[in-house]
């Protein structure tokens, strides 16, 4: 039996980048991930053959195999069900993964290599410094070096734009906002999505070089598939959007010291009272999620990266010692949706051309900050998702029933005609974003299922309402969207009133509750944690993925101060 | 497979969601298919009982999703009509074999969604697993909504034969309806809409 330096729970947005820099330095470091692995030889059909058990080598990866497994088509990558990005094992003809929902909501997550990274829309804003600064038990000024870091690694750079940007610059501009030309946000105002996707191709405009070609070359191609799962560069390490499976997870293998393992749930962390440390974490025990073999394995430290809702269901599944705090204070961001539709000539006038054309361009290429309130961005993807997020989804029923407002023309779920007249409009429309500031909350969160199991042990229940700041934020970012597409000129404002929506989660293991600010539980030694579940509060509205990445190399560090010098 | 009556009550679901339409633009006749012409109907309950049905099985308990879903359609409908005695409704077979809930006008079939989705149902009256379960009740009639339109709108249609069977190499049979109705191109390698940069980082913490 071979003992690990560290076993890391989890190959998703933070998980990888712990590997990558405890493998640099010197750490022998066991990756075990829940969903498969797309890419890699060792895996050639991922979600049809078992396959291998482990690889620790880029010599594995391929960036063929990969392409035809990303084939860009929303059902077949994104279906929450079936599709080959969802919360489930890598059988697809295996259900997936049950989270009981004690509200009206959805959880979007990925297992696999990358985690929701796969399908993230790679957006890399840093958290607002004034969320951060005495609040957290760590300032924003130490956290600098490691966001530093991370944005050279990745890389970040900011989005380009496109049509979509551009009809949302000049509404912003019109609506007063002025242009905040940092990364250091502490005053509201619009700017470029910082995104982990890398630059367009310098020849991307120059048509002696076809599609095909610029799709082989390094840089992206502008294509709209990042939720999709982008397939698009000259190997896997360079593929254009970066998620952790090309950017981190190489680099980790390249330092020869990382092991991957996919299609391996975690069960059980075990633990030992020992007489000096007390009670510390020595190993995992994993379900083979193709054989369901169970297997225990060690090492001298633990990272659980499982993400916000399977780290504390593994904490409490495994009954590690009580904590009032383990998968309590879940915030979400409390999202929502707001779309305008434009007439073609007004588009003329603007962009030049006579639609929005939401399915190109980075999903998600400029955004407005608001700090203490939270942050607006512009949307846009193929028809499908498009058209359940508009229409198909909402707090407020169907829209016939809604009283009419001068603010919006229509509220909540448009079905029937109205429907498929919104759709005939796709290729006129603007879609925005809402994610509020919320709040912690120590009634929101994560218990485990005291009736339902699945072959992993008792189920995630998920509980989140919002608080009276929660909605007061999310009231008053609807309002700057209205007003931004009212100002670029839409003839048609469709709210969407979403019910609180689970994608952005934070805080289900708080720094300074469940973690110390090493990130290391103050119940349980050599068990650490990289994942959003650290996150102390929801970070001023920020998307959450960059801090994570942020931390977890920090916490890196701490690991081998702390066990191994 | 479904029994007439479960098919029928999904028919009726998807048909009030998207419904064929009618175009009479520069004087042609056009008609516009709906979700039921192209079997959303079996999208919604092959998600029901093949994807979420095997992990809600608590004590063995035997039910058919699809179909336990279809009852609580009824009921409800029932408990609707007796609170609301004005509402009209028919008894020719739109869709045969179906039940109270395919009887009532579609906008009335919304508001016994809502009638659902607002907890107004007795969720005592309601058969396992919907049966006192609030959270499960809201989130299941979340579930039918979102699955009609993504099912419409994505390419799963147009996957012919294969399209209950997600495999590694899927193929199209045929452009899928919802990218006709929306004019989506379908994937693809790249564009040349590329406007230019506001800002450009320099990778030292700064702005270009």
């Amino acid at each position: 039996m071979t003992i690990q330096d560290v076993i890391i729970i989890g190959a998703g947005g933070g998980g990888a980048i712990a590997a990558k820099e405890l493998g640099e330095m010197g750490l022998k470091v066991l990756l075990v991930e829940a969903g498969p692995w797309y890419g890699n030889k060792k895996w050639p059909l991922p979600n049809k053959e078992q396959g291998e058990k482990y690889s620790d080598t880029t010599e594995d990866l391929d960036i063929h195999l990969y392409r035809r497994q990303f084939d860009k088509l929303e059902y077949n990558m994104n279906d929450l069900n079936t599709g080959k990005l969802r919360w489930g094992p890598a059988n697809r003809k295996k259900p997936p993964w049950l989270r009981n929902m004690a509200h009206r909501s959805i959880i979007w997550q990925n297992a696999g290599v990358g985690g929701t990274t796969l399908h993230y829309w790679g957006n890399c804003p840093r958290a607002y410094p004034d969320s951060i600064d005495n609040v957290w038990p760590v300032s924003y000024r130490e956290l600098i070096p490691y966001y530093q870091k991370v944005e050279a690694t990745l890389p970040v750079n900011f989005a380009p734009i496109t049509s979509k940007e551009e009809l949302f610059y000049y509404g912003a501009k019109r609506a007063g906002w002025n242009l905040i030309p940092s990364l250091d946000v502490h005053s509201p105002g619009y700017r470029p999505q910082p995104n982990a996707i890398l630059p367009p191709n310098e020849n991307l405009a120059n048509s002696n070089f076809s599609l095909e070609q610029l799709s082989w070359m390094e840089g992206c191609t502008i294509c709209g598939h990042c939720v999709n799962g982008c397939p698009h560069g000259p190997t896997i390490e360079k593929v254009a959007k970066r998620s952790t499976h090309v950017s981190y997870i190489p680099l980790a293998l390249k330092t020869g010291n990382v092991s991957v393992r996919p299609n391996t749930f975690t069960i059980k962390i075990l633990t030992e009272d020992h007489p000096v440390e007390g009670i510390r974490a020595i190993g995992i025990r994993v379900k083979d999620t193709w054989s369901g073999e169970t297997e225990e394995l060690f090492a001298k430290t633990i990272i659980m990266a499982a993400g916000c809702v399977e780290t504390p269901r593994l904490w409490l599944n495994s009954k590690l010692p009580q904590n009032s705090w383990v998968g309590r204070g879940m915030v979400n961001h409390y999202f929502d949706w707001v779309s305008g539709i434009f007439d073609e000539r007004q588009l003329m006038n603007v962009l030049g051309s006579p639609e929005t054309n939401p399915f190109v361009g980075h999903n998600s290429g400029a955004r407005l900050d608001y700090p203490g309130i939270g942050c607006i961005q512009v949307a846009g993807f193929s028809p499908g998702l498009t058209a359940t997020f508009t229409y198909g989804f909402s707090e407020s029923g169907y829209n016939f029933f809604n009283d009419p407002s001068d603010r919006w023309d229509t509220q909540g779920r448009i079905v029937g005609p109205d429907l498929k007249e919104a759709m005939a409009n796709y290729r006129k429309t603007l879609s925005i974003l809402i994610i509020a500031d919320d709040e912690v909350d120590h009634k929101n969160g994560i218990t485990v299922d005291p009736y339902i199991k699945d072959e992993n042990g008792p189920i995630p229940v998920v509980n989140y309402t919002p608080t009276s700041k929660a909605r007061k934020n999310r009231k008053k970012l609807v309002e700057i969207a209205i007003d931004i597409l009212k100002q670029s000129g839409a003839r048609k404002i469709i709210w969407s009133d979403w019910p609180a929506t689970s994608i952005h989660i934070e805080s289900t293991m708080r720094m300074g509750f469940v973690v110390d600010a090493d990130c290391e539980a103050y119940q349980v030694k050599r068990l650490f944690i990289v994942d959003n579940s650290v996150h102390y509060n929801g970070i001023g509205g920020a998307n959450p993925t960059l801090t994570t990445q942020a931390l977890a190399t920090r916490t890196s560090e701490k690991i081998v101060d702390k066990y191994f010098t | 497979m479904h029994s007439l009556y479960t098919k029928a009550t999904f028919q009726s679901l998807v048909d009030t969601i998207l419904p064929r339409t009618y175009d009479f633009k520069k004087n042609q006749f056009q008609i516009i298919p709906g979700g039921v012409d192209f079997s959303i109907d079996e999208y919604i309950m092959w998600n029901l009982d093949v994807q979420l049905s095997p992990r809600l099985n608590i004590d063995d308990s035997y039910f058919i999703l699809s179909t336990v879903t279809a009852q609580t359609l009824d009921i409800a409908s029932m408990q609707f009509l007796h609170s609301n005695t004005n509402t009209p409704y028919h008894n020719d077979y739109i869709f045969p074999y179906g039940g109270l809930f395919t009887t009532l006008s579609r906008i009335d079939r919304l508001r016994v969604i809502m009638f659902i989705e607002k907890l107004d149902v007795d969720l005592t009256t309601l058969p396992f697993p919907y049966k006192n379960n609030p959270g499960f009740t809201m989130n299941l009639m979340n579930i039918i909504n979102l699955s009609t339109i993504f099912g419409f709108y994505s390419e799963w249609f147009g996957y012919g034969n294969s399209r209950f069977s997600p495999s590694e190499n899927s193929r199209l049979f045929c452009i899928p309806p919802g990218w006709i109705q929306t004019g989506y191109p379908g994937p693809a390698l790249g564009y040349r809409d590329f406007r230019g940069f506001l800002l450009e980082m320099d990778y030292m913490g700064g702005i270009k």
